[in-house]
């Protein structure tokens, strides 16, 4: 199902996004790597993981991104790649790659692993197609939402950790304003939320229409459905900041955190599924 | 001859939390060095006190007051505090250690952010102040006079002051770091003095929606306002503006905080939670410091900026360097020229004295020698001269060289060959 030419270009994609988020890092820390430049790396991981997901969707004959569960990580990985470089190139967050690049790099290994380990082709058929997209791109503008939430959360914190004499002083334009991690953890809650009900709408639809049997009569009690709900009701919360404001701020970050959290934790819960459970 | 004492506390030896207990506002200033001449009738005072520091320089006779024990006790009993808590923050010196912290400070070499031109103002006006109040005479007179023309010539023969971040940028860059747009921004300025002024420069750069200047004088807020687009506004409104400001800039004078956290938290609430950056560069502060432990609530004060800019001094080494070799050079022909100037009379009578006594002798002796032709007297009398000149030249070289230290040996001199101190 994955040649090793993929296997290949996974590789070198992890490593370049791997560079990436270390050189970020060490931005982060003062230190300059001058050999790696992050447009840099950023571009060659993008490339290369685009031309996996095309070159597997060549070897599949399926011209389909969320068509098994390898190329459903992979897509996820590019569009959270693709979501970094758009920041960077319009308004930069130099330490956004800090935090998204291993986020990246995890989900091209769980990709590597799952879908050389435990392959496992998604059902064509409409339900499962819209149920797919919505629950693919809601838990991918979670995953977004969590990672601005914990730039907001270091930002804040040394912010105000000026006044303790902890920490030494933030430098301007490492971690972009706190309005804007605000801004966009809200709008990608906003989106992802709005995605991701639906996601969860056609998921229950889909079981009822085709009975409980691909994931048992008590399916509701599955670490997928679960975690899929926790996940949802917190993204709720947050959601509803503007009616709540003491929510605002570090406790919104907080939650968007514990959002990213169980977001992961249902990937790996809908991965780790039986056969046929998945899609 | 006199001697010169000071202490003084600053931004390393005590926090501002002290410090705002020790400071004097410019009315207190004045009444005491009226106290303090009523109590050291004989002595000179200089008071400096800015928000860094808080210095007392003394001039007294020898055996005079105060020492350092006496101004110590003149600071604590001003502000009604107890000895020990101000001793505990102070430093101490006497004599050429005085003139050279002083020429030190100045030059801003002492300062939390070197290069800075603040203190040498502050240098001034204290010094004006107390000569204002004919507090000054024979020592603190040239010392304050050579302290701040030499700080001038530091700062213009070196590049210290280059490079430097002042406090409105830095307020302005953490600024930058809560809020992306301050289009839809107010700045709340409480207070229209200086430092108001300095730092709302910044601030209306970044073309806010909107600044009031709050003040009790309604005059000078009305002036401030208008200098940058601004409204002025009453003290008696200040919960509304504040609600409503997402930058507030506070340097007031009063004595006592101005915003507390219950106020704060009543002030949250009606701006829903959003963000407030506030800025507290008034000493003593004016928004106490629980308020910042509120939440989405940013507060910095004074000591906050100045360590941030205080971390680009590393980037001037060098001009720090030459700074202080000059300033060294200047504290020597300070207490050159002074010493001079206090032991050049006693040193004229010890020579006058020692020359009449030598021809006395010589007189004395030619009187037994008649036979003597007028060359050969010339050359005894040359060489009584020559002999005492060579006797004294290194205990008047010692003395001379001896700079503030040089008083016991003054009072030994004067004491062994009997001449008028």
């Amino acid at each position: 199902m994955v040649s090793s030419v993929q296997i290949l270009l996974l590789v070198l994609s992890i490593l370049a996004y791997l560079a990436g988020g270390l050189s970020a890092m060490a931005a982060l820390v003062g230190k300059k790597i001058p050999v790696i430049s992050r447009p840099v790396t950023l571009c060659v991981g993008l490339v290369m993981s685009l031309t996996l997901l095309l070159l597997h969707c060549a070897s599949t004959g399926l011209w389909q991104p969320l068509q098994n569960n390898f190329s459903a990580m992979v897509t996820m990985a590019v569009l959270l790649a693709a979501f970094v470089a758009y920041i960077q190139f319009r308004r930069p967050v130099p330490s956004l790659e800090w935090l998204a690049m291993p986020v990246v790099v995890l989900l091209l290994l769980m990709a590597g692993h799952f879908g050389t380990a435990k392959p496992e082709q998604y059902l064509p058929n409409a339900y499962s197609v819209v149920h797919r997209v919505t629950s693919y791109l809601g838990a991918l503008s979670f995953l977004i939402s969590g990672v601005t939430g914990i730039l907001y959360l270091i930002s804040a914190q040394n912010l105000r950790g000026r006044k303790k004499g902890g920490h030494a002083p933030p430098r301007p334009g490492v971690f972009g304003s706190l309005e804007r991690l605000e801004h966009l953890t809200y709008s990608s809650v906003t989106f992802g939320f709005a995605l991701f009900t639906l996601g969860l709408i056609t998921g229950f639809v889909w079981i009822h229409h085709e009975g409980a049997g691909r994931m048992g009569a008590s399916w509701y009690l599955s670490a997928k459905v679960i975690l899929a709900l926790a996940a949802w009701a917190i993204f709720a919360v947050v959601l509803h900041t503007p009616i709540a404001p003491r929510l605002r701020g570090r406790k919104n970050a907080i939650l968007s955190i514990v959002g990213l959290v169980l977001t992961l934790a249902t990937m790996v819960a809908v991965l780790l599924m039986p056969a046929g459970g998945a899609s | 001859m006199q001697r010169l004492v000071m202490i003084g506390m600053n931004h390393s030896t005590a926090p501002l939390a002290v410090r705002e207990k020790i400071a004097f506002s410019n009315t207190q200033r004045e009444l005491a060095l009226g106290q303090f001449r009523e109590k050291f009738p004989e002595a000179e005072a200089v008071l400096v006190s800015t928000c860094n520091r808080v210095e007392l320089y003394a001039a007294r006779p020898v055996h005079g007051r105060p020492r350092i024990d006496d101004l110590v006790a003149f600071v604590a009993a001003f502000h009604d505090l107890p000895e020990s808590e101000v001793k505990a923050h102070i430093y101490e010196r006497s004599n050429r250690a005085v003139a050279e912290h002083l020429f030190t400070v100045a030059s801003s070499l002492d300062s939390l952010v070197v290069g800075e031109t603040q203190i040498l103002g502050q240098i001034r006006d204290a010094y004006e102040v107390s000569k204002k109040l004919g507090m000054v005479g024979n020592l603190l007179n040239p010392l304050f006079q050579r302290a701040i023309a030499a700080a001038r010539d530091v700062m213009a023969a070196t590049r210290l002051t280059e490079g430097r971040r002042s406090i409105a940028s830095i307020a302005v860059e953490y600024a930058r770091q809560i809020f992306e747009n301050f289009r839809d921004k107010t700045v709340l300025s409480i207070g229209a003095g200086k430092m108001s002024s300095l730092v709302l420069q910044h601030f209306s750069e970044l073309q806010v929606k909107r600044l009031v200047v709050c003040n009790r004088d309604q005059t000078r807020a009305q002036a401030l306002a208008s200098r940058f687009g601004g409204v002025a506004a009453r003290m008696d409104d200040l919960m509304q503006h504040l609600a409503e400001a997402d930058i507030v800039i506070s340097s007031t004078a009063s004595p006592a905080p101005i915003i507390t956290p219950t106020m704060f938290e009543q002030v949250m609430k009606q701006r829903r939670w959003r963000p407030s950056f506030l800025v507290d560069i008034a000493l003593p502060r004016d928004i106490d410091e629980a308020v910042g432990d509120l939440e989405n609530v940013y507060l910095y004060n004074i000591d906050d900026l100045q360590e941030v800019a205080a971390a680009t001094d590393s980037n001037r080494r060098e001009a720090v360097q030459s700074a202080r070799e000059l300033v060294l050079k200047q504290v020597d022909e300070f207490v050159t020229w002074h010493t001079a100037r206090e032991v050049g009379p006693l040193i004229e009578q010890l020579f006058s004295r020692s020359h009449n006594m030598a021809r006395d002798e010589v007189q004395r002796t030619l009187k037994k020698l008649p036979d003597l032709s007028a060359e050969q007297r010339q050359h005894v009398e040359e060489l009584a001269r020559r002999i005492v000149n060579k006797l004294l030249n290194d205990p008047v070289q010692a003395i001379r060289e001896s700079g503030t230290e040089a008083s016991p040996f003054v009072r030994a001199l004067a004491k062994m060959f009997r001449l008028r101190s």
